[in-house]
């Protein structure tokens, strides 16, 4: 094959004019060869000429053509159509239930508010078991709490005495629990703490007929007997109940319970105390965004500010005002014209065209479709629902759910705000929102439902 | 992109394809018009049928459009090869899997008992290279193709695919000697 390789570079059109020489030399001296140089000539020459000739099935292949192209156009179609009903879709089935869904998940952490004030309710629900317990026994316990009247009088290790006089003067039952307000949590047994305290403690137990041991009703195989001393600190209940006690085989029935603090918070965590003056706050809040979430990767939020203005209408609950802007980053489609018009300088009767945007009338020589980011801000103004729900030492923790309408259609966001008091009135604010909302600015925007994740920081005035 | 002018060079065809890729109709137009014919071409020697030939044509532009997002904007026309010449592969696999009628011998062959044409005589002489060098001689010799783009087609060195087309080329020359001989006496 080497004696051919430069008949073949000759018939690939890749010969230098050296080689051209040597090869007519070659086969001046090399008659073999120079036949098959016209051999391989005539191939050549025959097949352009078959290629020349052959017959094409024009109906076949123009009509496999239009098959193909009217298959394109009919996926194009189809493909506008999902993605209308994808954006529908993820306008009715995505954001309104994340609307709902944040509000309902809002409601659920305001509710749920652990910082209620312990000491209101104790003192309603004490009395009421007291009466209860009367009601039950006919005979009437008077309820002799020393409870203080708000949270700040208790202080560590204070002694909270309660005292049911029976009708008889002689029977005197004084139950004192030791309050540890350092150390009241969801799971502190204050019925361990319960000791029944008499003048004497050796006085047997039947010198206290209104209350048994729940010993007694836990445990018939252990009865407690006339020399068991009230020493031992077993929970207590009220005798005229135990019969209660045992049908419901539960010693910390809530009619009895020893423990009214616990007990109140797990049966009343609804509750909130109604505060009389409510406070006017005004809060501003900045923002960075830190994430994009959500389905609107492609566009970006880079900065927001919020002012709000709201009343304090329940202990650490708010109802006010919010408005704010967001500078907002779009990618859409960029449509570019180019117009030309007939040159007057046209070349042996033929005229030029040039380029030239500034008629209207001048048809459009070409069109270029791109992609541009444009800078939009978004105004919004809605209404917002605040609630503290955690208090660590000074700052407090609270949620605020908002929901606002904007030129372009719907916001929600979720705040978590962490706020410390700096001097009276004025709070320092740090936290995250999460937003999501609807905006466009002109049908070529690309994507419309939008949601950012963002550092907040701000002020809060409160008068 | 304009679309009606004449001499279009390999990038701007490959900008068409990127086009086409994303679903352009008047872009898919417009390479089916440069490269319908070429492709039912290759289909017909590498087949040699009409028939077959037809359908594997159809079939390789109906996978252009449906793989069209695995076309990484490189070189249209490489890849319209290759996927032409896989397409052919898989019929002649299919053939030799099946046992035809023309392939029987007591069947009427008019070539085998005939004289025939010159045309006809450099087609059936090259049906019988094989398909390696076959395919190579037909992208080089008859669809003019650089060795280099000869050689993305096939998956092959480039110097691998030069060997080969020179092999076809010096066998194609033994197998036509009788009837180059022919022509250069009466000429």
């Amino acid at each position: 094959m080497k004696r051919h390789n430069l008949l073949f570079r000759y018939l690939d059109g890749e010969i230098t004019r050296d080689e051209d020489k040597t090869l007519r030399d070659i086969i001046k001296n090399d008659p073999e060869l120079g036949e098959d140089f016209q051999s391989f000539l005539e191939i050549d020459y025959q097949i352009d000429k078959i290629n020349n000739e052959t017959e094409y099935p024009e109906d076949f292949i123009n009509e496999v053509g239009l098959k193909i192209s009217n298959k394109i156009v009919l996926d194009n179609e189809l493909s506008i159509m999902r993605k209308q009903v994808r954006r529908q879709y993820a306008t009715r089935f995505v954001l309104i239930p994340a609307l709902i869904a944040v509000v309902f998940f809002t409601f659920l952490i305001s509710i749920q508010n652990p910082e209620i004030n312990l000491l209101t309710f104790s003192n309603q629900t004490l009395k009421s078991k007291t009466n209860s317990i009367s009601s039950t026994d006919n005979k009437k316990f008077i309820h002799q709490s020393n409870l203080p009247n708000n949270k700040t009088n208790i202080t560590k290790n204070s002694i909270i005495n309660y005292t049911f006089n029976s009708e008889e003067p002689t029977q005197l039952q004084k139950i004192e629990q030791n309050i540890d307000n350092q150390s009241i949590g969801d799971n502190t047994d204050f019925s361990s703490e319960l000791s029944i305290i008499s003048s004497n403690q050796t006085d047997s137990i039947n010198q206290y007929p209104y209350f048994v041991s729940t010993r007694q009703t836990e445990n018939n195989d252990d009865p407690l007997t006339q020399n068991d001393k009230i020493t031992d600190k077993h929970k207590f209940i009220p005798k005229q109940m135990q019969s209660n006690a045992l049908s419901n085989n539960n010693p910390y029935n809530e009619e009895f319970s020893i423990n009214p603090i616990i007990q109140n918070i797990t049966s009343n965590i609804f509750q909130t105390t109604l505060i009389n003056n409510s406070n006017i706050e005004i809060n501003s809040l900045f923002g960075s965004d830190v994430a994009q979430i959500g389905v609107s990767s492609a566009n970006q939020i880079v900065s927001s500010f919020t002012q709000s203005f709201a009343a304090e209408i329940f202990a650490g609950t708010s109802l006010g005002l919010e408005t704010g802007f967001m500078e907002f980053k779009a990618n859409t489609k960029k449509i570019t014209d180019i117009s030309a018009k007939p040159s007057k300088s046209g070349l042996n009767g033929f005229s030029l065209l040039e380029q030239d945007n500034n008629s209207s009338e001048n048809p459009v020589l070409i069109r270029i479709e791109g992609i541009e980011v444009i800078n939009q801000r978004i105004f919004w103004v809605g209404f917002f629902f605040e609630r503290n729900f955690l208090n660590i030492q000074d700052i407090n923790i609270s949620s605020r759910i908002s929901l606002g309408a904007t030129d372009n259609g719907v916001i929600s966001s979720l705040k978590l705000l962490a706020k410390y008091n700096l001097t009276r009135g004025i709070v320092l604010t740090l936290g995250t929102d999460a937003r999501i909302f609807e905006g466009s600015f002109n049908e070529n925007q690309i994507n419309r439902i939008n949601s950012a994740f963002s550092l907040i920081y701000g002020v809060k005035f409160t008068f | 992109m304009n679309f009606d002018k004449k001499n279009i060079t390999k990038e701007e065809i490959n900008e068409i394809a990127k086009l086409f890729s994303n679903g352009d109709v008047e872009a898919f137009n417009f390479l089916y018009k440069i490269y319908s014919k070429k492709v039912y071409r290759f289909c017909l020697r590498m087949l040699e049928s009409d028939y077959v030939a037809k359908d594997a044509f159809q079939e390789t532009f109906i996978r252009i459009y449906e793989y069209r997002s695995s076309f990484n904007g490189q070189n249209f026309e490489c890849w319209l090869y290759t996927t032409a010449r896989h397409t052919c592969i898989n019929y002649i696999r299919r053939r030799k899997n099946t046992t035809s009628i023309d392939n029987i011998e007591v069947s009427f062959n008019p070539k085998r008992h005939l004289s025939i044409g010159i045309k006809e005589q450099i087609e059936e002489k090259l049906n019988q290279l094989p398909i390696a060098l076959k395919e190579a001689f037909i992208l080089r010799d008859m669809e003019d193709l650089a060795y280099d783009q000869i050689a993305d087609i096939l998956q092959i060195d480039l110097s691998l695919a030069k060997v080969r087309v020179h092999r076809a080329r010096l066998k194609l020359k033994e197998l036509l000697k009788p009837l180059l001989k022919e022509i250069n006496e009466a000429t």
